[in-house]
């Protein structure tokens, strides 16, 4: 009984489904601690994506609920940062790496 | 019809009489008391009759909300104008100014983003050439 993977697979795989998300892993990758204004700046500037200040603070907050990133306060503005790593290492490696290596059960 | 003000909403009138010349470098143009503030405005040393900027004091409660909403996201609502965005960079940041975001290229033009210790983020740009 019971998922033969981590529970948390699932809700990865929904936060990492969508591509403003994965260019925002992309920025944080480059450096921490960046506000909305920035990241909003660099995925325009970089991939001519143009949302809402709306639509870009969910997406946000989808990645934060999923753990893939966190957020903090410098003063009195909200910075994020990548925590990515830990979910990817003990999460989707050890199901990935079942089909890279192309084993059957 | 020709542009005049613009104003900026500041936490501390004194404060920021301090921070927007002794450490940015503007002038003072006016400094008129009345009662309580003061009708305080500044000219680039640049520009000593181009556009002023008014220091104005916080004193409706929805000038607060708006700004504290764009300081958490990072959102600067003033731009200056600079002739070398990375030197500017780097004299600010050796006065102790703190930018929420550093120096990057944004289409025709380079920017950074301080924050001015009053409860505003502002925008330096440099326009680059268009060649």
């Amino acid at each position: 009984m019971g998922l033969p993977f981590d529970p948390q697979l699932s809700t990865l795989f929904r936060a990492l489904g969508d591509d403003t998300r994965l260019l925002i892993l992309e920025q944080l990758k480059a450096r921490d601690d960046q506000t909305l204004f920035e990241l909003y700046g660099r995925v325009f500037n970089e991939h001519g994506f143009c949302l809402t200040r709306q639509a870009f603070s969910r997406h946000l907050n989808t990645l934060e609920e999923a753990g893939l990133i966190r957020t903090a306060w410098r003063g009195r503005t909200k910075v994020h940062s990548l925590t990515a790593a830990a979910s990817f290492r003990e999460t989707l490696a050890p199901f990935l790496t079942g089909y890279i290596k192309g084993d059957r059960p | 019809m020709k542009m005049y003000i613009k104003s900026v909403v500041v936490d501390d009138q004194a404060k920021a009489r301090t921070f927007y010349t002794e450490t940015l470098g503007f002038q003072i143009k006016h400094d008129i008391p009345m009662g309580e503030f003061s009708w305080l405005t500044l000219v680039s040393p640049e520009e000593p009759d181009g556009v002023e900027l008014a220091l104005e004091p916080g004193a409706h409660e929805a000038t607060n909300t708006f700004r504290a909403a764009l300081m958490a996201d990072g959102i600067p609502f003033t731009a200056f104008s600079v002739d070398d965005l990375d030197a500017e960079y780097e004299r600010l940041t050796a006065a102790g100014v703190e930018f929420t975001n550093p120096p990057m290229t944004a289409g025709g033009a380079k920017m950074a983003v301080f924050n001015d210790t009053c409860g505003n983020l502002i925008q330096l740009i440099e326009l680059l050439d268009q060649a």
